[in-house]
Parts: C-alpha cells; sequence; structure tokens
C-alpha cells in the first residue's frame, strides 16, 4: 500500500458550511429583487402551472384536480394551432421589418454630421410612446374612411383597404403598427452595437480595398451579430406577448384572423371565465417562448461572434 | 516605392495637427516619424494611408499622385496599434482579406497566405481566432496581413507599443530583418526613440506637427538641430545651461552661470561670434561630462564641483545625477569611475562635443 496522499479533500460538511456562510452573505443583496420576483413572476408562474390542473366554474373559483386533461385540450384544439399559427405569422411580420428597419435607420444615425442627435431621437422615439397611445393613433391613421394610410394610397391611385376590417389585411396591419412601436427599441439597441464596433476595423478594411458594401458585411454585420440575436430573440418574445395593440385594433378579429395566443388566452379567462384553461394555454405559451429561444441561440451559435 | 509628402497639412477644428510638413522617402527605405503624443506622426501617416484627408498640400507614391484617391486605390499596407485584426475571422482568413478583395483568384490567395504565415512562422496558426491569440501572436498577424499583399509600402503606428519590453525587442529585430528581406518601403511611427535609432534609416523628428529635423540616427543625434531634437533624442537626456557671453580675451568666450563657467574658444567661438549673440544655450550630453581626475589636464570647455545626488548602477555603466545650480545634471560615467551619493565632486566637460543653440527659437549653430 502507498502513503495516504498528502492532499487534503474537503468533506461534504466542510463545503456545506462554506456554501452556507457564502449564501448568508448574499442573501441580503438577493432578497429585495428576489422578493419583487417572488411576487410577479415566480408565484404567478407556479400559480399558472397549478391552476392548469384544475378545472373552474364560469366564475373562475371552484378549483377541482383535472389533471393534464387541459393541457392535452390546449395541445389538441384545433383552435389554439390556429392562434399559435397566427401568432407565428405575426412574430415573422414584426420581427423581421423591425430588425432590418431598425438596423437601417441605426446605420443612417451612426454617421457622424451635425445635428445627428436630432435623427437619433427621432428613430428612437417610439420606444417612449405606450402600446395603447400608439395603437389608438393608428386606428385613426388606418381609418378606412378618414384615415391618412388610405387617403395618401388614393391620392397616388393606389388600391385602398379596410385595413382592420378586412380578414387578409388585419394581421398585416396590427403587424405594421407594432413594426412601428419596435423599431425604436431595435433602433437604440443597434446604435449601441455599432458604437461597440472599433473604428480601426473599418480603417483596416478600407486599406485592405474593402469598399462600402463590403465593410459592411465584413465589418458591421460580424461586429452586430450579437445584437441582432438579441433584437430579434427580444422581438419574438415581445411577439408572442402582444395583446394591447389587438385588443385596440381588432379585438381579434376579423374572423379570428388576429386572435394571436395572448388575445386567446385573455378571451378564454377574462370573457369565458375560464381560468384553468387560460393557464393551461399560458403555460403551453411560456414552453413555446422558451423553446423558441432557445432554438434562437443555438442557432445563433454559428454565426454569432461574441468578442 | 517612393513615397513624397509635399506641404501636407491638417487642421482638425482649431488644432493644427500638421502643417506644411514635406518630406521625401526613397524606394525601399525605413523611414521612422518620431516625435511626443500628439505631434502629428500619426496624422501623417493616416494621410498618407488616405484614412485623413489633408487640408492641404499633396501626397505622391511613386510619383503619382494619390491625395484625392481612396485608402483601397493607394495599394499601402498598414499595420495598427491594436492590430486591428477582424475578431470573428480564422488567421487564415484576416490575411486573405485583402487579396480576396481584390479578387486574386483562390489557388494564388492561398500560395500568398501560405508563403505570408511561414515568413512570419505563423503557420499553424492559421485556423485560430485573433481572440485564441497571444499578444506577440497576434502582432504577427497583423504583419502577415500587411506584407501577404506585397502593398508600395507599410505603414507601421506604433505597432510593438502592445507588447512587453523583451518580445518587443525581439519583434524589432524581427522588422529590421524583414525589411532586409523584402526590401519593401516602411514608414514608421514610434515615440520610442530607441525603436527610431535602432530600426529607422532615416528618422524624421516632428513636434507640434512640424517637422523638426530628418537625418540618419548617428547625425539627428550627434547634431541635433535645434533644442527640441536635442531634448528628444538621447537617454538620459541633454542637459542645457543658458548664460551670457563674456569676451574673455586671447579670442575666448565665456558663458558664466553661478557656480560653472564655460571657456568657449576656436569653433565653438566662431559659431556664437558669427551669431553675433549675446547670450548663448550649452547642450552637454551626459557621455561627455567626465570625473576631473578621468580628464585629466587637457583644456576643459568647464570644471565645476557638484553634490553626487542618486547613483544609478546599470551594469555595463553608471548614470550620475548631479545636483548644479539647483537642478538635476545628469552625467554617464563608465563603472569604473566610482562616485558616491552625497560627495562633493569635481567634473570636467570638453569642449569638442559641446552643442551650441541660439537663446531665441532654439536653433543649432551651424
Amino acid at each position: 500500500m502507498s502513503a495516504p496522499t498528502a492532499v487534503r479533500r474537503h468533506t461534504a460538511s466542510w463545503r456545506l458550511a462554506r456554501f452556507a456562510k457564502q449564501a448568508a452573505a448574499a442573501a441580503p443583496f438577493l432578497l429585495p429583487s428576489l422578493a419583487l420576483f417572488s411576487v410577479f413572476v415566480f408565484y404567478p408562474l407556479v400559480r399558472s402551472i397549478w391552476l392548469g390542473f384544475h378545472g373552474t366554474d364560469p366564475f373562475g373559483r371552484r378549483e377541482v384536480w383535472v389533471g393534464i386533461e387541459q393541457y392535452q385540450d390546449v395541445l389538441t384544439s384545433p383552435d389554439f394551432r390556429y392562434s399559435l399559427l397566427v401568432t407565428g405569422q405575426f412574430a415573422l411580420y414584426t420581427v423581421v421589418p423591425a430588425t432590418i428597419i431598425g438596423l437601417y435607420l441605426a446605420l443612417l444615425a451612426h454617421q457622424r454630421l451635425p445635428g445627428i442627435v436630432i435623427f437619433r431621437t427621432i428613430f428612437s422615439s417610439t420606444v417612449a410612446s405606450s402600446v395603447a397611445v400608439s395603437s389608438v393613433m393608428w386606428l385613426l391613421l388606418l381609418n378606412p374612411g378618414v384615415g391618412v394610410l388610405n387617403y395618401l394610397l388614393d391620392k397616388g391611385g393606389l388600391p385602398t383597404a379596410s385595413w382592420l376590417t378586412d380578414p387578409d389585411w388585419a394581421l398585416p396591419a396590427v403587424a405594421m403598427t407594432t413594426v412601428w412601436m419596435n423599431v425604436g427599441f431595435a433602433t437604440i439597441v443597434i446604435l449601441a452595437g455599432l458604437q461597440n464596433i472599433p473604428e480601426d476595423l473599418y480603417e483596416s478594411a478600407r486599406v485592405d480595398g474593402a469598399g462600402p458594401w463590403n465593410q459592411f458585411l465584413h465589418v458591421t454585420l460580424p461586429g452586430l451579430s450579437p445584437t441582432l440575436l438579441f433584437v430579434s430573440v427580444v422581438g419574438v418574445i415581445f411577439a408572442f406577448q402582444s395583446f394591447g395593440q389587438i385588443h385596440i385594433l381588432t379585438r381579434g378579429g376579423p374572423l379570428d384572423s388576429t386572435t394571436v395566443i395572448v388575445y386567446s388566452i385573455y378571451r378564454e379567462a377574462f370573457l369565458h371565465y375560464n381560468l384553468g384553461l387560460a393557464s393551461a394555454q399560458a403555460v403551453v405559451l411560456f414552453a413555446i417562448v422558451l423553446l423558441l429561444t432557445i432554438t434562437q441561440f443555438v442557432i445563433a451559435q454559428r454565426w454569432v461572434f461574441y468578442r | 516605392m517612393s513615397v513624397r509628402f509635399e506641404h501636407v497639412s491638417k487642421r482638425f477644428g482649431s488644432v493644427v495637427a500638421l502643417s506644411s510638413f514635406t518630406l521625401d522617402v526613397a524606394d525601399g527605405e525605413f523611414m521612422v516619424l518620431l516625435g511626443p503624443s500628439g505631434c502629428g506622426k500619426t496624422t501623417a501617416l493616416r494621410i498618407l494611408a488616405g484614412l485623413e484627408e489633408p487640408t492641404a498640400g499633396e501626397v505622391f507614391i511613386h510619383g503619382r499622385n494619390v491625395t484625392d484617391l481612396p485608402p483601397r486605390e493607394r495599394d499601402v499596407a498598414m499595420v495598427f496599434q491594436n492590430y486591428a485584426l477582424y475578431p470573428h475571422m480564422s488567421v487564415y482568413d484576416n490575411l486573405a482579406f485583402g487579396l480576396r478583395m481584390r479578387k486574386l483568384p483562390r489557388r494564388e490567395v492561398d500560395r500568398s497566405v501560405r508563403e505570408a504565415a511561414s515568413l512570419l512562422g505563423i503557420g499553424e496558426l492559421l485556423k485560430r481566432k485573433p481572440g485564441q491569440l497571444s499578444g506577440g501572436q497576434r502582432q504577427r498577424v497583423a504583419l502577415g496581413r500587411a506584407i501577404v499583399r506585397r502593398p508600395k509600402a507599410f505603414l507601421m503606428d506604433e505597432p510593438l507599443s502592445n507588447l512587453d519590453a523583451k518580445l518587443r525587442v525581439q519583434t524589432r529585430l524581427e522588422l529590421i530583418r524583414l525589411h532586409r528581406t523584402l526590401g519593401t518601403t516602411v514608414l514608421y511611427v514610434t515615440h520610442d526613440q530607441v525603436e527610431a535609432m535602432t530600426m529607422g534609416k532615416r528618422i524624421a523628428i516632428l513636434d507640434k506637427g512640424i517637422l523638426q529635423q530628418v537625418g540618419p540616427p548617428q547625425v539627428v543625434y550627434a547634431k541635433p538641430a535645434n533644442l527640441f531634437v536635442a531634448e528628444f533624442i538621447g537617454s538620459p537626456a541633454m542637459s542645457f545651461f543658458r548664460g551670457p557671453v563674456r569676451d574673455a580675451g586671447d579670442g575666448v568666450l565665456a558663458v558664466d552661470l553661478p557656480t560653472l563657467s564655460f571657456r568657449l574658444w576656436h569653433q565653438n567661438a566662431d559659431l556664437v561670434r558669427r551669431a553675433n549673440l549675446t547670450e548663448v544655450v550649452i547642450g552637454v550630453r551626459p557621455e561627455h561630462i567626465e570625473r576631473a581626475e578621468d580628464y585629466g589636464e587637457r583644456p576643459a570647455a568647464a570644471t565645476f564641483e557638484a553634490h553626487v545626488d542618486v547613483v544609478e548602477s546599470l551594469g555595463n555603466e553608471v548614470h550620475a545625477t548631479l545636483l548644479l545650480d539647483g537642478r538635476s545634471v545628469v552625467a554617464r560615467l563608465p563603472v569604473e569611475a566610482t562616485v558616491q551619493t552625497g560627495e562633493a565632486r569635481r567634473f570636467a566637460i570638453g569642449p569638442e562635443r559641446l552643442h551650441l543653440f541660439h537663446p531665441q527659437g532654439g536653433q543649432r549653430l551651424s
């Protein structure tokens, strides 16, 4: 037998004691945010999952254990699948244009010109207007009779539409207003991302012979990749959580063409008073968003470059 | 290829970064632009690269006026202080980028990249990203990116300043060898006079946007054109003594200071007389101050007694800081010449190596 090694191994109890000591030190710093998160995030989340396992009476009170029945209902219901499809479309219509327009505006506003701050402010101003206010504004702009949009289309000799009452146009119209609302946020974030790209990379590329397009392709886009990932992930989450503009502009109609998941949850919970089913939907939505976000991160690993 | 700056000026708002800068760099020459920060050396380099537009003046590369050409049409390569490697690209792609931008055939790109990589000994790193490299390796990649294109000139902006002392010395040697191998014109910006002295075939010294002197390192050191160059070049720095000129008879001029008196004769006196000065600035390099006993019986320009304040032994020589008229004067002594901190000693300055400058404007008397 060889002699026992000189290395002292820490015992399990020693490690536990050390952890307890560190946790005690960390607790005062974590408690305030933990308390807030518990009240507004963790408890509602747990409660939703719990509610999903319970049926409710029409007044939203009687709680009877029904097992996974409601989750099964949600996953097999054609209505839910339909609203998932609508939400997916809505996400596509909002995230892609908002990111591209935000990128374009950020590139414009990134120029070093006198007075550019004014444009930066204008381009990012929509971030400061609430969903409700923006929606009401767009309700007027999109009005088929007195709305400015139809007026301009008509002046330009283009066909007009009943934007919010035509089942074919309602979702794109709501998406358009949402793009307008999200562009400000995208612009701000992308502008910040642009400012993090070192100037000498551009200079190096210029000396290497790259024109504006190649500089954009080989310096700007790679440098912005983490920012663009962030903007698109947050955009998808926003899209899946959208409610205000739909509630104000279309109430899920016409013919359910704008019934996104959250609107469907709202309807189930507060119009049909079926809290259990609504909770089950909400939990499924949570799972979907989580899955989507993870997928985006996995896909992005290939082309996102973190310095 | 040759490079020529012709009365190039650059103003940023009210700040004059470069003022009527004229410089000829011969084909294949290693030219160092030297000066303190803010002297305009980097601005000159950036104007040559096309990254800045001059406010006035013209720039020529190989006889062609490139003042209005964008960087990519000038066919120069630049090594940046922070290397500016494309962080998302592998070393290979970093090296290949400039060639691809010039639409070279794939096979030729590959050959050039591998050739440059082997020349710099970074062949094993081609698949790595810059983030996975050490500072020295990044520096090599930055150099590789410059040489791979076989440009008309290399522009280097303090390329060694981010390396540690040992690596800097090593890379300095490699740059000298590389220049010998490739024979390409180099414009090298630095604030480090050791780099300038060791690498430059000629040195251009700038201050406040104005070219002070151009010449081979030895000439700049031995005959600084003015007070700025005299003070900037050489470490420890030259000491200066300003005093009134008095005729001491027998063709000798005397410059009297509180604790020492310089005696100028022959050439030194002629220079002062010709300039018709009543006051003069005398510069003395540390190595020209000797212990009086070592100096011997030869006639000295000045002998004086000074308090030895600090003694720094460098192993091969000793730097003694002397207190003279309430200020510090450094003497560079051989190791055998023992001096003790705190003692008062006699020193002597020989007449041959005095530097005489005009009291106004600071030009060297000649």
